[in-house]
């Protein structure tokens, strides 16, 4: 049997929990623009009747629900590591194709010169002027090479101290993600409030770290996330962090990557601007720098092979355009004229024979521009250097073009995220009018019951 | 499906972007002409630039090698020119002492005449271009004959001139063995020649002056025969030089295939470009312009 003071107590929780929705749909819109925040939403239910003949006791607040899609989750995260990975490699490519030099305006051009200086030589071989041309060409193609190298190397460095700076950032979020953990446990996980608040901040903080390298996360029954990377080294478990550091490798003191387990696990790891930072470092500039090394090498042993059998316009013969190399390892920044010939540019040797003014080595060391002496034979120095040029080239455009379709999948990704978790102003405009609608009906009940009592009341004076 | 705010607003985003990317590009590629700015725009097309820039470069070098040359035949022409004239005066001075009435002064002005020519010729064969003598074979730092009191030198030059390279494969020999063509095949040079003519002049002794008139015409035959070289050697130059241009013309097309925007397709896409970005913008400002707020008073 219902009585009209129970009606009374009815509608007021009915209007706190429309008060309710209407506080869920103000958190909503004041959060449109919060990144990763997931759309709240308030669980009513029906109250149960406490005695037969009453249709119910009103409206109960179940709790706040967070509409976040976990499922996928993982999968942003992942397309986002390998986004990042192709972003990276063409950022890191994009800054060596620069240095590559357009055609023309590079060391295709010093090549042409030298060997041109030396063509020019055979024209006139007792000419000081020309024999200065073809010293001085020599050096500008020495340090094109070199300063080239260098450009190599200084990518190369710039990428490792990115990596660098990633694992610091690796570590700082990693110990942000383990504090929420333990903060997510203990504000009772997705069940509350508080904690759908956290796991929403710490879902930004792993889709950070998932821009950084790649990783694998799985959910804990209190709410939080264990996240470990580079094929099951642990980085966050529970509520404790496990700090990944970087140790300088032998030799080249670049960075080795070490998981907290002590294991190296650069090889490893892929994913993230660290995968891409590592593909530049240890894969595409050790080969650009290999293949600079070979044509360096190839042209100080080319040159001095003709040029040593060759008379300066002394007689002198046997003397070396370059200073010798004993391997290719390093040669394009070791490249170098023999200084007994820069200091003497009557040391050239444009003779191939004991006379003066003779120019068949000069001709013969031209002829090398147009010779294939390169990759067994098969290309000439020109078409070595092109096809360095190529390669830096292709990967780039290949990053980049992965980078786009990456990127594009994240995007689709995300929305569909968003069609489950983002807030839609016209939703909550809706939800609104709703909860107002509702809360304006549950009022005018309030008053009609109030003013039922009123007359009770009457009948009693 | 939810459309939710912030995906509205990344996807505008993200379209204006890629709208005024392309615009970026297509805006550089006009107003530098270039469609290749940097090696990953067409890596194929990059490495047919390199390639016709090389060639470029190797075809350049080789006409600046033919007009080197030119220049050095032009004047090894004009000194055997000069040759032949003097040989021809050195005959006709030979040939006015032929005969019974020749007198004392006659003889005198034809010796003048035939030292003179010697001299000459000395000074022709010891002809330097840009400093290193001609004639002397690869020996370019020495002069091939030298004269001292009427006496000339036995040649010092030696048998290999050189060449220099006009083409890969094509060669052009820019000095000459002075000797062949001062003695050739014969017992004794041009100069020991003249001597014994100046002698016979001076002796009357007509079988003398008739050897001696044979000798000059078989020297005037080595340097004709020696200039018909020179002439056919500046025809190659010439026709060479005709040949590198065209190639350098055909290289230059190449690299600009390769590497130039196609202006007018560029300028269409730019005009695309703009009306797209214009597009993209507009569809961004329109984004949740109303929404159900509005209508809620």
């Amino acid at each position: 049997m219902s009585s009209l003071l129970g009606l009374l107590s009815l509608t007021s929780g009915a209007l706190d929990a429309q008060t309710y929705g209407l506080n869920t749909v103000g958190q909503n819109v004041a959060n449109v623009n919060t990144p990763g925040y997931s759309r709240r939403e308030v669980e009513l239910t029906a109250a149960g009747p406490t005695d037969p003949l009453s249709a119910g006791n009103g409206v109960n607040v179940l709790g706040v629900k967070s509409d976040h899609n976990t499922l996928l989750d993982p999968q942003v995260w992942q397309q986002q590591s390998l986004a990042q990975q192709q972003g990276a490699l063409a950022d890191s490519l994009g800054v060596v194709q620069v240095a590559i030099g357009t055609p023309g305006q590079s060391l295709d051009s010093n090549l042409s010169a030298f060997f041109n200086a030396f063509s020019t030589l055979s024209q006139d071989p007792t000419s000081a002027t020309n024999r200065q041309q073809v010293v001085l060409q020599g050096q500008s193609l020495a340090t094109a090479f070199n300063q080239m190298a260098q450009n190599l190397t200084a990518a190369q460095q710039s990428a490792d101290g990115s990596i660098k700076g990633a694992v610091t950032q690796i570590n700082a979020l990693t110990g942000q993600i383990a504090q929420l953990n333990t903060s997510i446990a203990n504000a009772g996980g997705s069940a509350s409030s508080e904690g759908q608040t956290l796991q929403d901040q710490q879902r930004q903080l792993v889709s950070q770290l998932s821009q950084l390298v790649g990783i694998n996360t799985s959910s804990r029954s209190d709410g939080g996330l264990d996240i470990s990377f580079a094929g099951g080294h642990a980085l966050v478990i529970g509520s404790t962090a496990y700090a990944a550091s970087t140790v300088p490798a032998a030799g080249t003191g670049l960075a080795t990557i070490v998981a907290a387990d002590g294991t190296d696990v650069t090889a490893a790891l892929s994913g993230g601007q660290i995968g891409g930072l590592l593909q530049v470092r240890d894969q595409n500039i050790p080969s650009y720098l290999s293949q600079l090394d070979n044509l360096a090498y190839g042209v100080v042993q080319q040159v001095n092979a003709l040029h040593s059998t060759g008379y300066d316009l002394s007689g002198t013969t046997g003397t070396n355009f370059f200073t010798p190399l004993a391997t290719a390892t390093g040669a394009a920044s070791a490249i170098a004229v023999n200084p007994t010939v820069a200091a003497n540019p009557s040391a050239v040797a444009a003779a191939a024979t004991n006379s003066p003014g003779d120019n068949q080595m000069a001709r013969n060391i031209a002829a090398l521009a147009t010779t294939n002496t390169m990759s067994g034979g098969t290309a000439t120095f020109n078409d070595a250097w092109a096809s360095l040029v190529y390669q830096v080239g292709q990967d780039t455009q290949t990053a980049q073009s992965a980078q786009s379709t990456g990127n594009g999948v994240v995007q689709q990704l995300q929305t569909l995220q968003d069609n489950a978790s983002g807030v839609s102003l016209d939703q909550e405009a809706t939800m609104m009018m709703m909860y107002q609608q509702a809360y304006q009906a549950n009022a005018q009940l309030f008053s009609l019951v109030n003013s039922t009592l009123d007359t009770l009341l009457q009948m009693v004076k | 499906m939810r459309v939710t705010f912030q995906t509205m607003y990344r996807d505008s985003l993200t379209n204006v972007n890629k709208a005024e990317q392309n615009l970026q590009q297509l805006q550089q590629e006009v107003s530098s002409g270039v469609r290749v700015q940097v090696p990953s725009d067409d890596p194929a097309a990059t490495v047919v630039a390199i390639k016709e820039q090389n060639q470029l470069s190797a075809l350049t070098q080789f006409s600046n090698s033919t007009d080197a040359a030119t220049a050095r035949l032009n004047v090894v022409d004009s000194v055997m020119s000069d040759m032949v004239t003097q040989i021809d005066s050195a005959k006709t001075a030979t040939a006015g002492v032929l005969g019974s009435n020749v007198t004392a002064t006659q003889q005198q002005a034809a010796v003048a005449q035939l030292q003179s020519v010697r001299d000459a010729l000395v000074s022709d064969l010891n002809t330097q271009f840009q400093g290193s003598y001609v004639f002397s074979g690869s020996q370019s730092t020495t002069a091939p004959y030298t004269e001292s009191g009427g006496t000339v030198s036995a040649y010092q030059g030696d048998s290999n001139p050189i060449s220099v390279n006009i083409d890969q494969q094509i060669t052009v020999p820019v000095t000459f063995n002075g000797q062949a063509i001062a003695q050739g095949t014969a017992p004794t040079d041009v100069f020991t020649d003249i001597g014994n003519l100046i002698t016979a002049i001076q002796g009357g002794n007509t079988a003398g002056i008739n050897t001696g008139m044979t000798n000059l015409t078989n020297a005037f035959n080595r340097v004709v025969e020696a200039q018909t070289t020179v002439g056919i050697n500046e025809q190659t130059l010439q026709s060479q030089q005709l040949r590198l241009q065209t190639q350098q013309q055909a290289a230059t097309t190449q690299l600009s295939q390769a590497r130039d925007a196609n202006m007018a397709q560029a300028i269409s896409g730019l005009a695309q470009a703009q009306t797209a970005e214009q597009a993209a913008l507009g569809a961004a400002a329109t984004i949740n312009k109303v929404s159900l707020f509005d209508y809620l008073r």
